[in-house]
């Protein structure tokens, strides 16, 4: 160092002597240049002295001619002072730099050394110059020497990384820039090395940290995926190399074709949102199908900003694979489908409820939470009247309708079936309660009204059938205990010669006989008339009247009998023979049952009340007790056991009629004031 | 025993059979007065002595009552429950004695206090010893007060 200041010192004693000589030729120069003007002046007024002019004139232009030279020549030693300057300059800089210089001839060995290289190996400048490179080298081996000088010398620069070790023996590394020069016919690596100790170290944290935040990257079990503004993939996590491994590599493509093998960008994109936005967006799109066990994922995009400019750099991309959770979420709205469908199309309405209690806990009333259309049919009761809705408001009841009942199932959650007659709805309903949920439950029902009509229509045919066998096994028995009966005595006469009732006997035998054929013809009639199989045709009643009452004219003419036709008898549908006979058999009965009226008659005529025409027959003989107005038309029931007939006939015309659509029934103020028997029958064809 | 005059009252729409019973009561030889009505408001007239039964020679109150069940007018049930609802007839048996072997018939007789039930046997034979059995038991047997001769009354 203090050679290079020396050095300096006595180039700048230099450089003054040169800058003193520079400003004397330039004084010379200006004197010299005055005189030749002044000269000038002076020719110009005109009295040369020519021989001085002469000699002044050579002597001048000499002096220039000296001038000229000497400033040449302080120049050429001004720019050896230039050069050397710059020398100096780089030596010093050099010596002074931070790096290590460190430069070797072929052989290896130490040409040059700065510094830096005495101070960060520990060598004096001495003691490194008479050591070849190999004794600090760590790692380099001497065999390759010869080789590598070789590679250097062609290539002319090299860059290579290794250690050295210091003269305590520490070993560092190093950075080496190799420059391979020729000088003086000489060979030399000129090298400078630094120590790159701090940087390794900086960038073993680096790598750390990089690994360490790889390492958590990797460990999430969703996929991340970060894009640049462009779309295309920067980084991708292990889970999206996996979830996508038929279609790596991953980064470095446009998200939409490595994702969705689309070469346009997906929409809806919620990562295109997120970019223009700036803020989180979110959606469930499609993974690849067949691609990927993935087939749903829900993807997150969060913008990721300059923190300080807060300018958007990229999108990150949360995919979270939701499969499963869409599976069972499909599968779930497939069931909620499935059920939604059973439920509006069931014939059966079903009502689904909550339980509504009071302070304590009480249940006070129940809640409608849906209904499906069969409730709406089967009670008339449109659903948005009963929807969100309490049980005591939708059915008008002070209390809630079963409440006990539905708020034990809701409770207890054991089911409960029962038929019950509903009064708000006036209908008979099968209801089915279950639980589906804490304090909810459903009411599953059928409308069972004309089920139940059909039953009690099936119980009335079995009371009568009952009634009909009854009378049936009564009304035969009694003409064989007749016979059987009458028999047994005539037996017992004969034998003891008692002749005298014999032929009376015979002929209670005979009658009973006769009774009993009678009543097995009525039976035989009377079953055949719940089987009537012809179609109904038009009939004029006012002709089957007329018919009747010539069959029966005989008897009509005997008892002198009035017979009046009231005008206006319509047409009606039926049998003909079977209302012939129901209508003879009326009218046989008013002629029996005259009594000894002195002017008998009998009226037949039609009256129409809440339009419904009704036929009636009004005679005015012995009359009927109001007690046995209904008794009368049983099978088999007479009032007078001394009357001929089995007491079929009443029995069979309320039959016929019935059959028909219509009904019989009779008014009588009792004996002696004349009956009316009523009847009505379809006047239309339907 | 003393003969006593025993009065019957025959409630029965068949008048066959009503001569069956009169014919093998007769045959039995008990000194009877069999009288015979042919249904159930006749029946009630003659204990009530009403309409043509006022006199009560021609209706006396009878010691038993031989009641049919299907009668007109008045069914023989009813007749029974309107006999047993009046206290002044509640010293008279009834004896059911129908061609109906009906469980519910039967039942319903006894709810309503008949004393005996009987069906008619479609044989003779057996109709003439049933008939037999109860003159016997009826008519001598069984004690039943006797108002027509003492005078005195029960009620």
């Amino acid at each position: 160092m203090c050679s290079i200041t020396q050095e300096l010192a006595s180039l700048q004693k230099v450089y003054k002597k040169i800058l003193w000589i520079d400003l004397m030729v330039f004084s010379l120069t200006f004197i010299v240049l005055v005189v030749e003007i002044l000269k000038a002046v002076e020719i110009l007024e005109g009295s040369p002295k020519t021989l001085w002019g002469a000699i002044i004139f050579i002597v001048i232009i000499l002096l220039l001619f000296i001038a000229f030279f000497l400033i040449y020549k302080s120049k050429k030693n001004r720019d050896v002072f230039q050069t050397e300057r710059i020398r100096c300059f780089t030596q010093f800089a050099l010596s002074r730099l931070s790096k290590m210089a460190l430069w070797t001839n072929q052989e290896g060995q130490f040409v040059y050394v700065n510094h830096s290289a005495c101070d960060i190996l520990g060598y004096s400048q001495e003691e490194l110059l008479s050591r070849k490179i190999f004794d600090i080298e760590d790692i380099f081996p001497v065999s390759s020497w010869e080789e590598h000088w070789q590679k250097l010398k062609s290539s002319g620069n090299l860059i290579v990384e290794s250690s050295y070790r210091t003269k305590q023996g520490k070993i560092f590394p190093v950075e080496i820039h190799e420059t391979y020069i020729e000088f003086e016919g000489q060979e030399y690596n000129c090298t400078f090395v630094e120590d790159i100790t701090k940087r390794r170290e900086s960038e073993e944290i680096l790598r750390k940290n990089e690994r360490f935040l790889s390492d958590i990257f990797n460990s999430i079990q969703d996929g991340i995926s970060i894009l640049g503004l462009d779309l295309t993939v920067l980084r991708v996590n292990s889970i999206m190399e996996k979830w996508y491994s038929s279609n790596l590599p991953l980064v470095g493509r446009k998200c939409h074709t490595c994702y969705h093998a689309s070469d346009r960008i997906c929409d809806p994109c919620p990562s295109v949102r997120c970019l223009s936005s700036g803020k989180p967006e979110s959606e469930i799109v499609r993974g690849i199908p067949g691609a990927t066990a993935v087939e749903w994922i829900e993807l997150y995009s969060y913008p990721m900003k300059n923190p300080k400019t807060g300018e958007i750099t990229g999108v990150l991309e949360f995919v979270r694979d939701i499969t499963h959770r869409k599976k069972a979420e499909m599968a779930l709205e497939a069931s909620e489908n499935t059920f939604r469908t059973l439920f509006n199309n069931m014939s059966e309405g079903v009502a689904l409820h909550e339980v509504i209690m009071d302070a304590e806990g009480k249940p006070i009333d129940y809640r409608f939470i849906d209904v499906n259309p069969a409730y709406q049919r089967h009670t008339g009761i449109f659903s948005s009247n009963v929807i969100g809705r309490l049980g005591t408001e939708v059915y008008g009841t002070e209390k809630a309708a079963y409440l006990d009942v539905f708020s034990k199932v809701a409770m207890t959650g054991i089911p409960y079936v029962f038929d019950t007659y509903f009064p708000p709805l006036k209908r008979h309903f099968h209801v089915s309660v279950v639980c589906h949920g804490e304090n909810r439950f459903a009411t599953v029902f059928e409308d069972i009204t004309e089920r139940k009509q059909k039953e009690r229509e099936l119980q009335e045919k079995n009371a009568e059938l009952e009634r009909f066998t009854y009378t049936v096994s009564h009304d035969l028995r009694s003409p064989l205990i007749t016979i059987k009966g009458f028999l047994g005595i005539m037996e017992q006469d004969l034998l003891s010669g008692k002749r005298d009732q014999v032929l009376l006997d015979m002929k209670r035998i005979s009658d009973a006989a006769d009774k009993m054929e009678n009543l097995l013809r009525d039976l035989l009639e009377l079953s055949r008339i719940g089987r009537i199989v012809s179609k109904p045709v038009k009939i004029s009643s006012e002709k089957l009247f007329q018919d009747a009452i010539e069959l029966l004219s005989g008897l009509i003419k005997t008892k002198e009998i009035h017979i009046q036709l009231h005008p206006g008898l319509p047409f009606v549908y039926g049998d003909s023979m079977r209302l012939l006979q129901v209508i003879q058999n009326l009218l046989e009965n008013a002629i029996k049952y005259m009594g000894q009226e002195k002017k008998p008659f009998i009226e037949i005529g039609i009256i129409e009340e809440y339009s419904e025409k009704i036929f009636w027959i009004k005679d005015n003989g012995i009359g009927i007790d109001p007690k046995y107005h209904e008794n009368i038309f049983g099978l088999f029931n007479k009032l007078d056991a001394r009357t001929e007939g089995t007491g079929i006939g009443l029995a069979l015309a309320r039959r016929i009629i019935e059959v028909h659509g219509g009904r019989i029934w009779l008014e009588s103020e009792g004996l002696g004031k004349g009956s009316t028997f009523f009847f009505t029958l379809p006047c239309s064809e339907s | 025993m003393k003969k006593q005059t025993f009065s019957i009252l025959l409630v029965e729409d068949n008048f066959d059979h009503a001569e069956l019973v009169k014919r093998t009561l007769e045959n039995f030889q008990v000194e009877n007065d069999l009288f015979h009505v042919d249904n159930g408001e006749a029946a009630l007239d003659f204990l009530y002595r009403r309409g043509i039964y006022k006199n009560h020679i021609v209706a006396p109150k009878p010691n038993l009552i031989l009641l049919d069940l299907r009668l007109p007018k008045i069914d023989g049930l009813e007749v029974l429950r309107e006999i047993k609802k009046e206290e002044k007839f509640l010293d008279i048996p009834v004896v059911i004695l129908t061609s109906s072997d009906a469980e519910q018939d039967l039942i319903k007789a006894y709810c309503y206090h008949a004393n005996s039930y009987l069906t008619k046997p479609v044989d003779f034979l057996k109709f003439s010893n049933m008939m037999k059995d109860f003159g016997n038991y009826w008519l001598s047997w069984n004690k039943s007060p006797d108002w027509n001769h003492s005078g005195k009354k029960f009620f």
